[in-house]
């Protein structure tokens, strides 16, 4: 889901090592269906975090969010005032509307820390369904870099198709860097553009 | 429990007004969480929401200070368990016993004894930080006396040498300038109130704020009332972690914040096993009855367990140590435990970057260089030391890491060569101009050669084989 690891790279690793690092781990019987949370994926993190981590959503990036180490392409942020998120790919180096650069965004949600309102992931996983599921998924991605937008395009104008959202029009909805620098800035374009973002519930 | 940066965000006042320097509340919310910026910085922020965000900063375990103005001894306010999480702050200090029942000559010298308890390793001043006057003869008189005495006398000796120092240490008659300059602290060691202010009375010039040990359930009130009247920390001593937590709850009632836990019974394992689930409370849960530091007394056995027991409560988890015994071979054990897990994982430990002489090198003695990691440096000192030819050593700052991570590193290369060559003004310390080099970075000799101007050695790769060379090959 970090774009530097995929699930078969998990599967080889655990294949070379099965006592390392990537373990297959059932998931049990699933008890919070909203925001992804399952019993025995619950244990396991508790347990080979040492306490340290408790509960884990696949779902949300609010409640008990993914953990992450470093390497992954994007991060998404909240953006509290506009009701909606943004995503910095690693390649944007400039300042984004969240007022951190992605290396400070980096800093924060990296090194397995659970930090709600920050999620690291890959720019393949923001088409998936499940990509923030429980908040609203792409609904609420209020801004990204242009040439995210232009790598993930074809797929996200699928997506965003199937969420009713209409295809290119929604992305043009979406905030970038020669459009909005800040957050305020955002805000005020995607109330001038109809973002669904603005209509829909707070995230937290 | 430490706040979420998206918790703590939601009291701020969101106005993204940017005078706390941060483009946004969330950015400045984010960093308060990874504690990088302080909360005054905001000026918008309402007072409910301060007073939500300093209970939440405010440290699980307290920070109790005691001892002499000069020599002030901090314990507690540790944050982990563990400390590769981040670091244990304050280092156990090690207390050693005076009975009251001592005097004339026997008194001396056992202050005299515990005075002693210095030493000097890996560069650094460690020894026992406090004497611990017990109350054995059960009346107030003598313990005053004994307490003013040990006040009085109480100034320990330059260090003593561990490692290869303690050679050169005797070597050198006692010279005054080496002088520590602080004396030790006080811990007043009885369950009499009376006895307690009695001595505190006596020594109320000389000690600066000693430590009071203990009140129990039955003295509390009396106890709180001496340790508040005089301003000196209390340590509350009872059997089980319950009946702890209710005292320190009431003598803090009774005035007294800063308290020190003593758990008086149970055999090691199961003092361990209090302990680690004392500290857990105190930490995890922010249970505030034992969010303070604690005390153990290792008193009876022969040094060598004494040595073992103190050990273990040093790790876990005793902010102050007592123990009976005035033994050097027990003590320096216990002392460099404390040193190893007081070190900060996150910082090499290093040495000043200069220019060492080993015995009494001339003009003509060998130059080699090394860098500044402790380990690193120690071990070549000790081995140019076992050569027995005078040398000098040249310390690179690299940080605090070893040769071949420096050189990796690029923090090793003709250039901190050159500029450690030119701090050290070595050119006016030796005639010739040959440099030896750590045989690992061979590969730099020529770079070097034309960076200085001098001619480059390889020297072995292993420390171990400096005696060797130096004696075949420099010679």
């Amino acid at each position: 889901m970090c774009g530097a690891y995929s699930w078969l790279d998990c599967r080889a690793a655990y294949e070379i090592t099965p006592s390392g690092p990537n373990q297959p781990i059932a998931k049990g019987s699933c008890i919070e269906p909203k925001i992804g949370q399952w019993d025995k994926i619950n244990a396991f993190v508790q347990q080979v975090s040492r306490g340290g981590v408790q509960r884990m959503s696949q779902y949300s990036m609010i409640t008990d969010p993914m953990t992450s180490c470093g390497c992954f392409e994007c991060i998404a942020a909240v953006l509290p005032s506009t009701g909606g998120i943004m995503i910095a790919n690693r390649e944007f180096a400039e300042m984004t509307p969240c007022g951190m650069k992605f290396s400070t965004l980096a800093g924060t949600v990296g090194g397995g820390q659970q930090t709600p309102g920050f999620i690291g992931h890959s720019k393949h996983y923001i088409n998936s369904r499940k990509f923030i599921a429980a908040e609203g998924g792409i609904r609420r991605i209020v801004w990204m870099p242009t040439m995210l937008k232009e790598e993930i395009k074809d797929n996200f104008i699928k997506r965003a198709q199937e969420l009713g959202l209409g295809g290119e029009e929604f992305l043009a909805k979406i905030a970038d860097e020669t459009t909005a620098a800040t957050e305020e800035q955002v805000l005020e374009f995607i109330t001038r553009a109809g973002h669904p973002a603005t209509s829909m519930e707070p995230m937290f | 429990m430490a706040l979420t940066g998206l918790e703590i965000f939601k009291l701020l006042p969101k106005t993204n007004c940017k005078k706390c320097g941060m483009p946004t509340c969330l950015a400045f919310a984010m960093q308060l969480a990874q504690k990088r910026a302080k909360l005054e910085d905001c000026p918008h922020v309402s007072q409910e929401s301060k007073q939500k965000l300093a209970a939440a900063a405010a440290p699980p375990m307290r920070k109790v200070v005691f001892g002499r103005k000069d020599a002030q001894l901090t314990v507690g306010q540790e944050t982990v368990m563990f400390r590769h999480e981040e670091k244990f702050y304050n280092p156990t200090v090690l207390a050693v016993t005076i009975s009251d029942k001592l005097s004339g000559n026997d008194l001396n010298s056992r202050i005299k004894a515990v005075n002693s308890l210095q030493f000097e390793r890996v560069g650094t001043k460690i020894g026992v930080r406090a004497i611990a006057v017990t109350n054995d003869s059960g009346s107030p008189e003598p313990f005053a006396q004994v307490c003013a005495q040990a006040a009085k006398q109480a100034c320990p000796e330059p260090g003593r040498g561990g490692w290869s120092r303690e050679r050169r240490a005797n070597n050198s008659p006692a010279d005054s300038s080496t002088s520590l300059g602080t004396s030790l602290a006080l811990i007043l060691v009885t369950e009499s109130p009376q006895a307690a202010a009695a001595a505190l009375k006596q020594i109320k010039d000389t000690a600066g704020t000693p430590l009071l040990a203990a009140a129990t359930a039955k003295n509390a009130e009396e106890m709180a009332k001496v340790a508040k009247e005089n301003g000196c920390p209390l340590v509350a001593k009872a059997e089980s972690i319950e009946a702890l937590a209710d005292l320190s709850e009431k003598i803090k009632a009774a005035g007294v914040e800063d308290i020190v836990l003593n758990l008086s019974t149970g055999s090691l394992k199961e003092k361990l096993y209090n302990m680690t689930r004392m500290r857990v409370l105190s930490l995890k849960k922010v249970f505030r009855p034992l969010g303070y530091p604690t005390v153990s007394f290792v008193l009876g056995g022969s040094p060598e367990q004494q040595m073992a027991e103190a050990c273990s409560l040093i790790c876990k988890y005793s902010s102050i140590v007592v123990v009976e015994t005035v033994e050097p071979y027990a003590i320096l054990p216990m002392l460099t435990c404390v040193m190893n897990i007081f070190t900060d994982p996150q910082k090499p430990v290093q040495v000043e970057p200069k220019v060492y002489a080993i015995g009494e090198p001339g003009e003509n003695s060998p130059l080699m260089f090394t860098t500044n990691f402790s380990l690193t440096y120690y071990t070549v000192e000790s081995d140019v030391e076992a050569s027995r030819v005078p040398s000098y050593i040249l310390v690179v700052d690299t940080e605090g890491t070893s040769v071949l991570t420096a050189y990796s590193g690029d923090k090793l290369n003709e250039k901190t060569v050159a500029d450690a060559m030119a701090k050290g003004n070595v050119a006016s310390l030796v005639k010739h101009r040959k440099l030896i080099i750590p045989g690992y970075v061979a590969v730099m000799s020529g770079k070097l050669e034309e960076a200085t101007n001098w001619e480059v050695m390889v020297g072995p790769r292993e420390s171990a084989m400096l005696p060797k060379y130096l004696k075949e090959v420099w010679k």
